[in-house]
């Protein structure tokens, strides 16, 4: 931190808050408050004499609430930049930090909150993470007893720096504890609380113990684990240390912690799988290693700056394999912990790597986008007319759409990655996707089912997973019958329900719908859109007097070559068995709804001439050009 | 030595598709609910973790005829804990109704019925929590008559049908109430100017190692006596025992919420707060019949209500009934 | 008169009836007695109370296959209703030909509903509200109380009255004749184990409906009704179940573990 405040081009606005961020990669404008530290940082050199004469004591969240601070201090010794503030929410205003501070006269109640606008061409997010608070199991006691501490205390109790010069005391008497029991996955690898695994607490216990071990040499220590994990490198020779040592390790999951009211020693309670035996460990004190969890203004800071987060809370990288510290947001990276728990060295990994990321935005004159985007037509758009809408912004897995009664929706193009749901979403046709416009999908359409479309299956596939797969079944030989003709969208999401109904206006035997399985979508949410939507389809084709067996929702993935010649072999089987008179008379009872449904398509630039194609009526007949 | 030509895929099918089984392989044998589970304590051959290890392999056969499968009395007390919210008694019983269509039965004691004397009045059947017991018309005396019957695949042998049966026509052998009231009047050879106080504990809640031992080894004039469940103490032991010339009795069961067989102990509070009520209109004081719920992280209380116990009766005196 | 209208509707209903049981008087004595279509009705009398649901217990246990039915006052239709309750009979077979107490009767026995639901002539008193514990606890030192049952139950001779005459007492193996409840061969008892498992199963039950046939039976005088009340005080304040006041269907015990279950 010391190098990074050296640096000339590095500007630290600590003790401030990112309050908005509009724009797109390459062209950031975050707004930052300073919040006032009523002390001046140009006059302040961190000699902390207004600290030693204050009188308020307040909660110290660095040191675990063991100890308190000053209403006037700074966050630890090793801040940087080291400029005290004062928390105004206690402070007295009793000038003794003035008195205290003298000639160099740092301390200036009448500071106001200041607003600072930045243009910055990429942004990383490295917010980190929190501590799970165990008092929601109330079998382990924390809170309840005193001597239940977390890990973080103890870290702190055994700092040297810390509240007790790093002697290590237990809440109940002060006196140094002769036996310890640390108690693995507390609030982690657990269905009610958090279902993934912290990943640093066993390693960050094993070190604990062996510090307490080298510090008391008489200790007793216990670790109660289900697991230890030490895979990185060095890890497991460290853990073999503390076997060695006579850290005791017993696998069993405590089931609870009861005291005993006189001495405020603990007794834990396991089974020691090992032996197959119930144990029950008397300590006098007992340490938690609690999860690591989603800082509780995640919510706060994935809104200011449309990031998605994973099901655990932590924010969502782009990709977890290929693209770890990109965020969906192009321009937005992620390092840290706060893309998932991790340890320092590959926290320290990701912050390279994001730190390139980032430079390789800064270091280019231009920045290539997508050119598969989405334009919005003033005309057609009905917020323009001052109606409330805002379908296709939902719709939009990237933020890139903002909607205001009045205007017409405005899509970021830098940020458009080209699905296409909006486009299909928006029900009065206001949007299209250049390069796949409805009128270029729906000319595939017409030549397709051209001749004999009774007999045809037309099949839509999204172009990373399903169109994929269909190419992977014919490299691989995969043999599926003729009959299939294909339509490529970039997601299942641009599927239109009108390309689906105008496939059957132009009298195809049965439609395909597939595009990527629910977790894989290359535009993360385009296929929960999709779904959706194909969800009401089977019904309203009922409605129509369209058998809804004709047509079909898969999804399959690139490598599913296999699938998708089963999938068309067996469409192929159900197609032979119809009678296809009965698929055209359907079709033809179907028509005129159809067409009246489509009507409004008619306003779509080059749509009206299609829509007044005239179609196959009756079977083995073949359309006019 | 377990082969794996020894798992069988269709039993842990079996369980899975059966109500209650659905979750059977998120274990991971951690051991939560073995460190928990009160059966345990009592009976350390019992291990849930083991039965739900051994059924997830498929070692159909060990487990459908193990004992242990029986055992679990749905108390419940694991399943808040399990950090795969696994809901274990729920497994159990699946495992059985699998026992059960293979032919397997319940081992040990179950209650059983007096015929003659039962006139189906229902009261059992209304009050066992396993709803084991139903009326049927039973074979008495070369016709029929209905009575009460005791399923023995669901009956947990706690007695609560016992507690409230006004003719004492079920019970569980060996918690019948001729053998607790003769172990209730029973003196330990006191000396005369010793009050007598007795506690009555249930299995289930002196959960610490150092309160069983305790309970082992009451203090002089202490005599401790062990039932199934607190819903066991119908109000009649306490007047039997005052009648045998104890001064003063405590009834221990468990808290709340975590009565080993669902709601003996709910029964008992009920009945407690109007047995004091009646002895104290008769003038016997309220000191005399005390009543104590303990939950598992009570360590040390149970010495603490003993000594109490003691202590009011030491201040009391003798009841003396008859002059 | 009351006992004239209540005649007149028993000889129509015999019509139906297979019997009525109803108190009869011979030569200066009162008995209960099954009158059956024909019998002179000018020797039914409605005096002394009496718990004529045993009387009816006794039959329909005998005799499933008939429907008689009772003239009665409001106590015992409450027992029947509680027999049924306790699945001894069904109330199929029993039709209610209910008549009101009198007011001084209704102070007697301290009864909040001193009439059936349904009474057929007569008028009903007003409920008395049975202050009869409140007062005893009030005017007695626990001393006090511990003389008074000292000397009112060591009058006791075991006679069983009480329980023989008591409407709800059905059980085939009574606890109180049980040695292992109650020592034999003592008298006055050493402690009144007799007295107090009497009124756990039946009052603690939620079996007595307070019809006092127990005290009137009692050849010593002994005031069990004080027992009683407070037990079926308690019952209804704690559970909310009043013996008698509804037919569930059910003993009380389900109640029991709904209202400790919350």
């Amino acid at each position: 931190m010391v190098d990074a405040a050296r640096q000339p081009k590095v500007d630290i606005l600590a003790y401030s808050e990112v309050e908005k961020v509009d724009g797109y990669i390459g062209n950031f404008r975050v707004q930052v408050t300073k919040k006032p530290r009523y002390v001046l940082a140009d006059r302040c050199n961190g000699c902390g004499q207004c600290a030693q004469v204050c009188p308020i004591e307040v909660p110290n969240d660095f040191e675990m609430d063991i100890a308190p601070r000053k209403a006037i201090d700074v966050p630890h010794g090793q801040a940087v930049p080291l400029v005290y503030s004062i928390d105004m929410d206690h402070c007295i205003q009793c000038y003794k930090c003035v008195s205290a501070c003298g000639k160099l006269d740092a301390i200036d109640f009448s500071q106001e909150p200041e607003t600072v606008d930045l243009d910055v061409g990429s942004i990383i997010v490295a917010t980190g993470f929190e501590s799970f608070d165990p008092t929601v199991i109330p079998e382990y006691g924390y809170g309840a007893y005193p001597n239940v501490i977390t890990a973080m205390e103890l870290e702190r109790l055994a700092n040297s720096a810390g509240p007790t010069v790093g002697r290590m005391v237990r809440p109940s008497d002060g006196k140094t504890p002769k036996s310890i029991a640390m108690i693995q996955c507390v609030g982690s690898r657990d269905s009610r609380f958090n279902e993934y695994c912290s990943g640093f607490c066993c390693m960050y216990t094993i070190k604990n113990a062996l510090l307490l071990k080298q510090m008391y040499h008489e200790m007793d220590i216990t670790i109660f684990y289900m697991d230890i994990r030490t895979p990185s490198k060095g890890y497991e020779e460290f853990y073999n240390r503390a076997r060695q040592s006579g850290i005791r390790f017993i696998q069993g999951r405590p089931s609870q912690i009861t005291e005993d009211p006189v001495t405020h020693n603990l007794f834990v309670e396991a089974e020691d799988q090992a032996l197959g035996m119930p144990i029950e460990l008397e300590a006098e004190l007992v340490s938690l290693s609690a999860a690591a969890i989603p800082r509780l203004d995640t919510e706060h800071v994935a809104s200011t700056l449309t990031l998605s987060r994973s099901p655990s809370g932590f924010f969502m990288e782009y990709h977890p394999k290929l693209r770890p510290v990109d965020s969906p947001t192009d321009g937005v990276f992620l390092a840290g912990a706060a893309q998932g728990p991790k340890d320092i060295p590959a926290s320290v990994a990701q912050g390279s790597a994001a730190a390139a990321r980032a430079a390789r935005v800064l270091s280019a004159d231009t920045w290539e986008i997508e050119p598969i985007v989405a334009r919005v037509s003033a005309e057609r758009c009905i917020s323009a007319q001052g109606k409330k809408c805002g379908i296709c912004a939902k719709a939009c897995p990237y933020g890139a759409i903002i909607v205001e009664v009045g205007q017409p929706a405005q899509i970021t193009q830098a940020k458009c990655h080209g699905c296409g749901g909006c486009v299909a979403e928006c029900p009065h046709d206001a949007i299209s996707q250049d390069h796949f416009t409805d009128a270029q999908v729906v000319a595939q359409l017409k030549e397709l089912l051209r001749d004999k479309p009774e007999e045809k299956i037309l099949a839509f596939m999204c172009h990373w997973c399903s169109y994929g797969g269909a190419d992977n079944a014919g490299t691989s030989h995969f043999e599926y019958p003729a009959t299939s003709r294909g339509v490529r969208v970039m997601c299942s999401a641009r599927m239109d329900q009108d390309f689906i109904l105008e496939a059957f206006r132009r009298g195809a035997g049965m439609v395909l719908v597939s595009g990527c399985h629910p977790q894989d979508c290359h535009y993360i949410t385009g296929q929960q859109v999709a779904a959706k939507r194909f969800d009401r389809i089977p019904r309203m084709l009922e409605r129509m007097g369209i058998n809804p067996e004709r047509f079909r929702v898969e999804w399959i993935s690139a490598a599913e070559g296999e699938k998708y010649a089963r999938v068309i072999t067996e469409m192929d089987a159900k197609l032979d068995s119809l009678d296809k008179a009965q698929i055209q008379a359907e079709n033809a009872k179907a028509r005129p709804d159809i067409t009246k449904r489509l009507q409004r398509w008619k306003i779509v630039p080059n749509m009206q001439d299609l829509l007044e194609d005239e179609v196959v009526s009756e079977p083995g007949k073949v359309a006019p050009k | 030595m377990i082969r794996s030509s020894d798992f069988d895929p269709t039993f842990v099918q079996e369980i899975m598709a059966e109500p209650g089984g659905e979750h059977l392989l998120t274990c991971w044998s951690c051991g939560t609910c073995a460190a928990t589970c009160l059966v345990r304590r009592f009976d350390s051959a019992f291990n849930p973790r083991l039965v739900l290890h051994k059924a997830g392999l498929g070692l159909r056969k060990e487990v459908l005829s193990s004992a242990e499968i029986w055992q679990c009395s749905a108390c419940d007390a694991c399943y808040p804990r399990c950090p795969k919210q696994i809901h274990i008694s729920d497994v159990m019983k699946a495992i059985r109704q699998i026992a059960i269509r293979e032919g397997y039965e319940r081992p040990g004691v179950t209650a059983e019925v007096d015929v003659a004397s039962c006139i189906a009045c229902g009261l059992c059947a209304a009050a066992c929590p396993y709803e084991a017991i139903s009326l049927e018309m039973v074979e008495y005396e070369g016709g029929t008559k209905q009575a009460a019957k005791v399923d023995p695949n669901l009956c947990m042998a706690c007695g609560i049908c016992n507690s409230v049966c006004l003719g004492s026509c079920i019970g569980v052998p060996g918690y019948l109430d001729e053998a607790v009231n003769q172990n209730i009047g029973e003196d330990e050879g006191t000396s005369p100017t010793m009050p007598r106080a007795l506690v009555i504990t249930c299995n289930w809640c002196l959960h610490a190692g150092s309160d069983w031992e305790y309970a082992q080894h009451p203090p002089e004039g202490v005599k401790v006596v062990n039932v199934p469940c607190s819903g066991r103490v119908t109000p009649a032991f306490v007047t039997t025992a005052l009648q045998a010339g104890v001064d003063g009795v405590l009834i221990v069961g468990c808290q709340e919420d975590q009565c080993h067989y669902k709601h003996g102990n709910a029964l008992e509070k009920g009945r407690a707060a109007m047995l004091q009520n009646l002895l104290e209109l008769l003038g016997i004081e309220r000191e005399r019949a005390q009543f104590a719920w303990l939950g598992s992280l009570d360590r040390g209380k149970f010495p603490e209500l003993v000594n109490k116990l003691v202590q009011d009766v030491q201040a009391l005196g003798p009841l003396s009934w008859s002059e | 008169m009351l006992v004239a209208q209540v005649r007149e509707i028993v000889a129509k209903k015999l019509e139906t009836l297979d019997g009525v049981v109803a108190l009869k008087e011979e030569q200066h004595r009162v008995a209960p007695y099954l009158f059956t279509a024909g019998d002179d009705l000018s020797t039914l009398v409605l005096e002394p109370r009496y718990p004529l649901a045993l009387v009816v217990h006794e039959i329909l246990k005998r005799r499933p296959d008939v429907r008689i039915g009772v003239v009665t006052r409001g106590c015992q239709e409450r027992a029947l209703v509680e027999l049924a309750n306790w699945k001894q009979l069904s109330l199929d077979q029993v039709e209610i030909i209910g008549f009101p107490c009198s007011q001084e009767q209704a102070e007697a026995c301290r009864c909040e509903m001193p009439y059936p639901t349904e009474i057929v002539a007569g008028e009903r008193a007003q409920g008395v509200v049975d202050q009869v514990v409140a007062e005893f606890r009030a005017s007695k030192t626990r001393e006090e109380r511990l003389a008074f049952w000292q000397r009112q139950l060591g009058k006791c001779i075991k006679c069983y009255g009480c329980r023989s005459i008591c409407p709800l007492c059905f059980c085939e193996k009574c606890a109180m004749e049980q040695e292992t409840w109650v020592t034999r061969g003592k008298l006055p008892l050493p402690f009144p184990t007799f007295h107090l498992i009497k009124a756990i199963h039946t009052a603690g039950a939620g079996k007595c409906v307070g019809c006092h046939a127990c005290e009137d039976a009692c050849p010593a005088d002994i005031p069990l009704s004080i027992l009683y009340s407070l037990l079926r005080q308690d019952l209804k304040e704690t559970f909310g179940y009043e013996a008698g006041a509804q037919h569930s269907g059910n003993p009380p015990v389900l109640l029991l573990k709904e209202q400790m279950a919350k």
